[in-house]
């Protein structure tokens, strides 16, 4: 899953880069509004945590634009002024979403995951596909009640196509989605971490699509 | 009651304008009156008195003396009134010691009763007299010497009853009196209906600042007269600097949340990062949260105080209460998305308008209603009603119901919280009760049916 953050204040922006990170996300960052709504206009993001206060361009504007351009993202607002005319103003320009600063990280964490359970159809925190689990609050992965053991690029793929049941995920959208921005891609390690991830949960779960992809398909789970 | 009638001219443009045309009106048109009166009074008499005088030619003409030094009248005067008796018309003629000698047929058995006064020699003399059956005379008087009798003087005296001059100085004066009466009483229309039309421009000022207040509009707008523009043009300034100061002021609350909050947010997120570490000072991360916490809860108050402080009740405003609870069901439905509450609004009237300002209706009912979102296990209705300018919306949520909420028609006073087990800064509700108390509303707790909170909201409403 990869997300946006969009906060002019360099140290909440780390804060919040890192605490995201650590709960298996890849992060972009943006310090103003012309930046966030360029990387917003371009970029496959699965969630945008958009500070409303921004040099050069507000994040409501930003956000009016993204929504006038069809981007549907899921967008949690973060605003200092907890007035509700300008929560309400927030989500009639198209957020999901607010946080009032000051906030706690657990709470960001927790709406964020919501956010993109929401967005993919589900109400539950815990995804499910057959005998696989995939609990979204505490970022585990168990097999007929036994855990699996994953590394982070492993558990992103996984989530992200538990995210997508179903569906066919190129190569290049799983690179998009689960690398930030400067990260080196190289498009072979998702395929070494497909077979590596294949070894760890029951056979034939992630289908391959010849030259379209993978599906963790619904019907074999 | 003289005391009123004196405030109620001074405290009346129309009664000042209109009472100072007409008392100018009266004095102009009683001194023409006047005047005209005068004026035809002298020229009738005049004339009478030029008749009277022809009347004493024509006698003085006539009386003559006979060969024996006798005076005679050779005719008795062309006019036949000389002849009938108490005619109105009589002649007389005195000798010096102001025995009658001759007089006209007309006097009969009485005579002229006039003053043997000295008269220069042909010097003509009028006098009011008393005549025959009581006839008010004009009389005109001259002595005359007659040939051949010496320095003899004999008075000529002529009178002539006023009664036709009385009478044509009457019908002047009714004719007059009437036409003085219409034109006064039209004068006294064109003034009223001048002043009505003078004072136009100030009616329609007075319907612009009503509408104003109405809510239909948020300045005065409309063509006045020249003498009204400064007047119009301060009175809109003064509109726009207020709201402008009410906009400074929302927007300073704002920046200064913005600036303060980040940096608590930053200083709140990394206390907890430190305390996730293992060699730690647990004393010092305690100390600084509770600092921080407090902090926190300062700035919150102070802004809200602010935000209150900044919504000064703008006389003209009105904002529709169906689209602000929409709204606000929409930003909750959102927010509370976990919850899958169910809300129910009853059918408001589309026309049906809170007397105040939007982002006070938002802040009070968005406060009552996240509360009711907070608490509901399933549902949540509001329903509306309108009577005599009031607003009365009911939020009722299938919660636990607070019981200190419930035992009381007071929120909780500020700062302290109804319930700790549910997130929120118990910030909410006492600022949607000092709202509610700006406008002069209403707010009740009660305790739900069959469970529940139901908070009755009563606020200044209008219908449009």
């Amino acid at each position: 899953m990869r997300l946006l953050v969009v906060e002019d204040d360099a140290t909440l922006q780390r804060q919040l880069s890192e605490a995201l990170t650590a709960s298996g996300y890849a992060v972009d960052v943006a310090s103003d509004g012309r930046e966030a709504l360029y990387l917003g206009q371009e970029q496959p993001y699965d969630a945008v945590i958009l500070d409303v206060g921004l040099p050069l361009m507000d994040g409501i504007s930003v956000l009016r634009k993204w929504r006038a351009e069809q981007r549907t993202m899921p967008v949690l607002i973060l605003t200092a002024r907890d007035d509700w005319h300008d929560k309400v103003a927030g989500i009639d320009a198209g957020a999901d979403d607010y946080v009032t600063k000051p906030f706690h990280m657990q709470e960001i964490l927790a709406r964020v995951r919501a956010l993109i359970r929401r967005a993919s159809g589900g109400a539950d925190s815990i995804l499910r596909c057959g005998k696989l689990e995939l609990d979204t609050r505490t970022s585990r992965a168990s097999c007929e009640n036994e855990l699996i053991t994953l590394t982070s690029h492993e558990f992103k793929i996984l989530s992200y196509l538990m995210h997508h049941l179903d569906e066919v995920v190129s190569r290049s959208a799983l690179t998009e989605h689960i690398y930030a921005q400067d990260f080196d891609r190289d498009s072979n390690t998702i395929e070494v971490m497909i077979g590596r991830l294949r070894k760890k949960i029951p056979d034939g779960m992630i289908q391959t699509v010849r030259g379209m992809g993978y599906r963790l398909a619904k019907a074999d789970c | 009651m003289p005391n009123n009638s004196v405030r109620s001219w001074r405290g009346s443009l129309r009664l000042r304008l209109f009472g100072g045309t007409a008392l100018w009106i009266a004095l102009a048109l009683g001194l023409t009156t006047i005047a005209l009166d005068g004026l035809f009074k002298d020229q009738a008499t005049r004339q009478f008195e030029q008749q009277l005088q022809s009347y004493l030619y024509q006698i003085v003409v006539a009386f003559d003396v006979d060969a024996q030094g006798n005076p005679l009248m050779q005719t008795a005067g062309a006019d036949p009134r000389f002849n009938r008796p108490e005619s109105g018309l009589y002649w007389q003629i005195n000798d010096q010691s102001g025995a009658v000698l001759l007089k006209s047929r007309s006097l009969w058995d009485t005579k002229l009763n006039v003053t043997n006064d000295a008269l220069k020699n042909g010097e003509i003399h009028f006098h009011n007299l008393t005549g025959p059956a009581s006839q008010a005379l004009i009389v005109a008087e001259q002595n005359v010497l007659l040939e051949g009798l010496g320095s003899k003087q004999f008075r000529v005296i002529v009178g002539s009853d006023t009664q036709a001059l009385t009478r044509a100085i009457q019908t002047w004066q009714r004719s007059l009196w009437l036409f003085v009466g219409i034109l006064f009483l039209s004068l006294l229309v064109a003034a009223s209906a001048q002043v009505a039309f003078g004072l136009l421009p100030l009616r329609q000022l007075q319907r612009s600042l009503k509408a104003l207040r109405d809510g239909d509009g948020t300045r005065i707008v409309g063509a006045f007269p020249t003498e009204l523009k400064p007047l119009i043009e301060d009175f809109n300034a003064v509109i726009d600097t207020n709201e402008k100061i009410i906009e400074r002021a929302r927007n300073q609350a704002g920046d200064l949340a913005h600036s303060i909050k980040t940096p608590i947010s930053v200083m709140s997120n990394a206390l907890r990062l430190e305390q996730a570490r293992n060699h730690h000072d647990p004393a010092l991360v305690a100390s600084l949260q509770e600092q921080l916490q407090q902090l926190q809860q300062q700035v919150q108050w102070r802004l809200k105080r602010a935000r209150i402080a900044a919504s000064a009740g703008v006389p003209h405003a009105r904002t529709p209460v169906k689209t602000t609870v929409e709204q606000l069901t929409r930003v909750m439905k959102k927010v509370h998305a976990e919850k899958s509450i169910q809300v129910t609004v009853s059918d408001i009237p589309a026309d049906l308008d809170f007397a105040g300002e939007l982002q006070d209706l938002q802040e009070i009912l968005g406060n009552l209603l996240d509360n009711a979102y907070k608490w509901a296990a399933h549902t949540i209705s509001v329903n509306s009603a309108y009577a005599d300018g009031k607003l009365r919306l009911t939020i009722q949520d299938d919660g636990p119901g607070c019981l200190n909420l419930t035992e009381s028609t007071q929120a909780p006073t500020r700062g302290q919280r109804a319930d700790e087990s549910i997130p929120g800064s118990g910030l909410g509700l006492s600022i949607a009760r000092d709202l509610v108390g700006l406008y002069g509303g209403e707010l009740l707790f009660q305790a739900g049916s069959p469970n529940g909170l139901r908070i009755t909201l009563t606020l200044p409403g209008d219908l449009r």
